[in-house]
C-alpha cells in the first residue's frame, strides 16, 4: 500500500517537476521571441544580421512551444481547407486587379533567386515563430478574460507588423502620417492578426501557421502584383479579412448565410429600402455624370458656405458666371468662371475666382480639367463629413475603419462563441 | 555489431546526453550569432596612408632702400624694410632673396634651373627683360642679391612715355623668378621616383601717379608637394588557431548559426515527442484532447439521466462524436486521480469509454 502511495507521490512529483521545467522553458521562449522585435535597437542589423537572427531564434521558440499548442481542435479539417480557400480568393483578387489597373512588379521579388531564396530562410522561420508564440498565448487565454486577450495579442502582434525602427522614425512624424500609417498600415495588419487568431482558435496551429506561411510565400514569391495604391491595398485587404471571416464563422457555425441574412431583412422593410434608395441614388449619379462635393472652404461664401453638398453635372456648355468645378491638380476647386479667354492658337480657357475672392485664381482652367457645372446645393448637411475627414484624413481610411469595425463587431462574437463564453 | 549500434542508439536517446548536446549546440549558436554581429561592427579592411615624398619649398626676401638724406628718415640714406618708402626719396633697393627646399622624406638628389625675369607695366605699355638664370645649386639653400636701381629705372620709364607719347598713371615692377627643381627620392629602400618641381614667387614694387608711398609686396611664397600611397589591409579573424577572412567568417558564422538552430530545434521537437511516448496513453489522450475534455470527480455523472448508454472501445470514436454532436467529453475520476473514464452525454444518449489496464502503463 505505502508503496503504491509513494509511485502516485513520485509520479505527481515527476509531472511537477516536468511543468516547472517546460514553464522556465516558455518564459525563455517568449523572453527570445520580444528579442527577435526589439533587438535593431541594440545591434545594428545591418547585412547579413537580419537574415540570420530573426530566423534561427524563431525556429528555437517554435521547437520550445510547438508541443504545448499542437493540440486537437474539432474544427481542424475544415479550417485547414478554408486556408486554401482564402489563397485562391486572394489569387483571383489580385488578377481581376490586375486586370482592371494593370499589373506592377513586386520590388520583394526584384532580386536574383538567391535574394528570393534568402528572404525566405528569413521569413518563413520567422513567421513559424510568430505563429506559435501566437497560438501558445492563445491556448493560455482561458476564462472570462479570453476574448480581451484575445484582442490584445492580435493588437500587439499587429504593432510588430513594422519594424521597431520604423516607431522610432514616427516620433516626428505629423498627425496626418501617423493617420495614415493607423489606417494603411496598422489596421490591416490589425484585421490580418485578428483573421490568423481566430484560425488557430478554431483549426489550431496548423491552420495559423499555415495561412500565415502561405501568405509570406506568396508576398516574396510573386512577380508581378496589381498596380494599385497602398491605400486601395489596405482597404481591400481589410475588407478580405472581413470576408475570410464571414466564411470561418458560416462554415464553423454551419449557417446558410443567404437564408439567414433574408430573414433579417424581411422583418424590416427600411433594410430593404435603405439600400435601394442607396443603389437608386449611386447609380443615377453614374449614369448622369455627376458628382457630389462637399464644400470645404469659405472661397465661394455666400454662395456657398462650408458644409454644403454641390451636385456637379457635366455639361459642355460653360459661360461666364456658372459656378464649375475643376481639378487643380489633385484636389477639387469649386469657382466662378470669371471670364472665358480665347487664346492665339485658338484654344479656350476660363479664368476664375471665389465669390468671397478679391482677385482672379492664379490659374487657368482649360476645358479637359473641368468636372462639371453646379447644379444643387444642399446647405450645411456635409458638415459632418468635413469633421470625420479631419479625423481620417482620406476617404480610403474611413472606408478601412468602416470595414474594420465590422471584424471588430463580428470578431468579438465569433471569438467568444469559439472560447464558449 | 548490433549490440554497439543498440548501446550508440541508447546513449543517444538517453535525456541526459540529450541535455548535454543541447547546451554545446546552444552555446554554439550564441557564439555563432555573437561571431556575427561582432564581424559587423569592424570594417572588413583598414586603409593606411604612406608618403614616398614630402617636399617642401620656401622663398622669402627682405630689402634695405637706399634714399635721400631727410627729415622723415633723420638724415639716414639707409632703411629697411619696416619702413615706408617714398617714392620721392627713393634712390634703390637691395633686395635679398632665398629659396630654400626641404625634405620630411630622404631626396637622393637635387638639380634643375632657375630664371629671373623683369616686367616693367605701366597703363600705356609694358616690357620684359631676362636678369638672370642658370643652375639652381647656384640659389638653392643660399642668400641671393638683387639691386634694383630705382633712378635708372625711372629714367628709362621716362624715356619710353616719351617715346610712345603718353604718361602712366601706375608703374609697376614686377620680378618673376621660377624655380624648377628635380628631385630624385629613394622609397622603400629600393625604388628611385623622381619628380619634378616648381615655385614661381612674384615679387612686386608699385607706385601710383598721386601716392607719395611705394609699395611693396611678394606672393606665392610657398609651395608643399607630397606623394602618398595607400595600403588596403583586409581585416581577418582568427578562430581555433585559423585565420579567416571577414567575409568568409561572416558566411561560417551564419552557416553555423542555421546549422546548430536547426539542430536546436529538431533535438527539442524530437525530444518533446518521445518524451510524449513514454507517458502513459491516458495522459497522451488528454494533452492532445484538452480543447474537448473537461474534468469532474463527481460520481453521478452519466449515471442516471440517459436512457442509453453506448460504451465505445475506441477514443477516437468517442472524439468524432464530440465533434459532430458538439459535446465536451467528460473525464471522470475520483478524488485520487483513479478509476479514470471518459464520458459523453448527448441528451438521452450516454457514450462511455473506459481505458483499460495498459493504457495507465508507460508505452515503451
Amino acid at each position: 500500500m505505502s508503496i503504491g502511495v509513494n509511485k502516485v507521490f513520485l509520479r505527481s512529483l515527476s509531472n511537477e517537476l516536468r511543468g516547472l521545467r517546460f514553464k522556465f522553458l516558455a518564459y525563455v521562449a517568449l523572453a527570445l521571441f520580444i528579442f527577435i522585435y526589439f533587438y535593431p535597437l541594440i545591434i545594428t542589423p545591418k547585412g547579413l544580421i537580419p537574415y540570420v537572427i530573426p530566423p534561427t531564434t524563431s525556429l528555437i521558440v517554435f521547437s520550445i512551444l510547438y508541443g504545448v499548442v499542437a493540440t486537437f481542435k474539432p474544427y481542424e479539417e475544415r479550417v485547414l481547407n478554408l486556408v486554401i480557400l482564402f489563397f485562391v480568393i486572394k489569387i483571383l483578387t489580385d488578377l481581376t486587379l490586375g486586370v482592371v489597373k494593370g499589373f506592377g512588379l513586386n520590388i520583394l521579388t526584384l532580386t536574383s533567386y538567391v535574394g528570393i531564396a534568402m528572404n525566405l530562410m528569413r521569413e518563413l522561420p520567422t513567421v513559424l515563430g510568430f505563429e506559435v508564440v501566437r497560438a501558445y498565448l492563445l491556448s493560455k487565454a482561458r476564462g472570462g478574460k479570453s476574448v480581451v486577450a484575445f484582442l490584445s495579442i492580435s493588437a500587439a502582434f499587429a504593432l510588430m507588423n513594422e519594424p521597431i525602427t520604423r516607431y522610432v522614425n514616427m516620433l516626428n512624424s505629423s498627425y496626418n502620417e501617423v493617420v495614415n500609417f493607423m489606417f494603411k498600415n496598422y489596421v490591416p495588419a490589425l484585421a490580418q492578426n485578428m483573421l490568423l487568431g481566430i484560425l488557430y482558435v478554431s483549426g489550431g496551429f496548423n491552420a495559423n501557421a499555415l495561412y500565415a506561411l502561405l501568405d509570406k510565400l506568396y508576398i516574396y514569391t510573386t512577380p508581378l502584383l496589381p498596380n494599385i495604391s497602398l491605400g486601395v491595398r489596405s482597404v481591400i485587404a481589410v475588407i478580405q479579412a472581413f470576408v475570410f471571416f464571414s466564411i470561418v464563422e458560416a462554415t464553423l457555425k454551419e449557417q446558410d448565410v443567404f437564408s439567414k441574412y433574408s430573414f433579417k431583412l424581411s422583418k424590416n422593410f427600411l433594410s430593404y429600402l435603405i439600400p435601394a434608395l442607396i443603389f437608386l441614388l449611386v447609380g443615377a449619379l453614374l449614369l448622369s455624370n455627376a458628382r457630389l462635393f462637399v464644400v470645404s472652404s469659405g472661397s465661394m461664401v455666400p454662395t456657398l458656405n462650408v458644409g454644403d453638398v454641390v451636385l456637379v453635372v457635366k455639361s459642355n456648355e460653360v459661360g461666364v458666371g456658372d459656378i464649375i468645378a475643376f481639378y487643380v491638380g489633385s484636389e477639387v476647386v469649386i469657382h466662378r468662371v470669371y471670364d472665358v479667354v480665347v487664346d492665339s492658337d485658338g484654344s479656350t480657357y476660363f479664368t476664375t475666382k471665389g465669390d468671397n475672392n478679391d482677385h482672379v485664381d492664379p490659374f487657368k482652367v482649360e476645358p479637359p480639367y473641368v468636372v462639371g457645372k453646379l447644379a444643387l446645393v444642399i446647405p450645411y448637411v456635409g458638415i459632418i463629413w468635413i469633421y470625420v475627414m479631419k479625423f481620417f484624413i482620406e476617404y480610403l481610411n474611413l472606408l478601412s475603419f468602416v470595414f474594420f469595425s465590422l471584424i471588430l463587431t463580428q470578431s468579438l462574437s465569433f471569438s467568444r462563441w469559439l472560447y464558449g463564453e | 555489431m548490433v549490440s554497439k549500434l543498440n548501446l550508440k542508439l541508447k546513449v543517444f536517446k538517453s535525456q541526459g546526453f540529450r541535455i548535454a548536446l543541447l547546451i554545446v549546440l546552444t552555446t554554439a549558436f550564441v557564439i555563432s550569432t555573437a561571431g556575427l554581429v561582432y564581424s559587423y561592427s569592424v570594417p572588413t579592411a583598414t586603409r593606411e596612408v604612406y608618403t614616398y615624398v614630402k617636399v617642401s619649398q620656401k622663398f622669402s626676401v627682405d630689402y634695405v632702400a637706399y634714399v635721400k638724406e631727410s627729415l622723415i628718415y633723420d638724415n639716414r640714406t639707409v632703411i629697411t624694410s619696416r619702413e615706408p618708402i617714398y617714392f620721392k626719396l627713393l634712390k634703390g633697393l637691395n633686395v635679398t632673396y632665398t629659396y630654400v627646399l626641404t625634405s620630411e622624406t630622404p631626396i637622393k638628389n637635387v638639380r634643375g634651373s632657375y630664371t629671373v625675369t623683369l616686367a616693367l607695366n605701366t597703363t600705356s605699355w609694358s616690357k620684359t627683360f631676362t636678369i638672370a638664370g642658370g643652375d639652381l645649386s647656384e640659389v638653392l639653400n643660399k642668400t641671393n642679391y638683387l639691386y634694383i636701381n630705382f633712378t635708372e629705372l625711372f629714367d628709362y620709364i621716362s624715356k619710353v612715355d616719351k617715346e610712345v607719347g603718353g604718361s602712366s598713371k601706375t608703374y609697376d615692377i614686377i620680378y618673376y623668378f621660377s624655380f624648377k627643381p628635380t628631385i630624385t627620392a629613394v622609397v622603400n629602400n629600393s625604388k628611385t621616383l623622381t619628380y619634378q618641381l616648381s615655385l614661381t614667387p612674384k615679387v612686386k614694387v608699385s607706385y601710383e601717379v598721386g601716392k607719395s608711398v611705394i609699395d611693396f609686396t611678394v606672393q606665392d611664397t610657398e609651395k608643399e608637394f607630397k606623394d602618398t600611397y595607400e595600403l588596403i589591409n583586409p581585416t581577418y579573424v582568427r578562430v581555433f588557431g585559423l585565420t579567416l577572412d571577414l567575409s568568409v567568417f561572416r558566411l561560417a558564422s551564419m552557416t553555423s548559426s542555421f546549422i546548430c538552430s536547426g539542430l536546436i530545434a529538431f533535438i527539442a521537437i524530437t525530444s518533446t515527442i518521445s518524451s510524449s511516448r513514454e507517458k502513459p496513453l491516458v495522459d497522451k489522450l488528454i494533452n492532445k484532447y484538452k480543447d474537448i475534455i473537461i474534468a469532474s470527480t463527481s460520481d453521478e455523472i452519466g449515471t442516471t439521466q440517459a436512457s442509453r448508454k453506448v460504451v465505445l472501445t475506441d477514443f477516437k470514436d468517442m472524439v468524432k462524436v464530440a465533434t459532430i454532436r458538439k459535446k465536451p467529453i467528460i473525464k471522470v475520476s475520483n478524488e485520487a486521480g483513479s478509476n479514470v473514464r471518459f464520458i459523453l452525454v448527448d441528451d438521452d444518449v450516454i457514450y462511455e469509454y473506459i481505458p483499460s489496464e495498459e493504457s495507465f502503463k508507460i508505452q515503451k
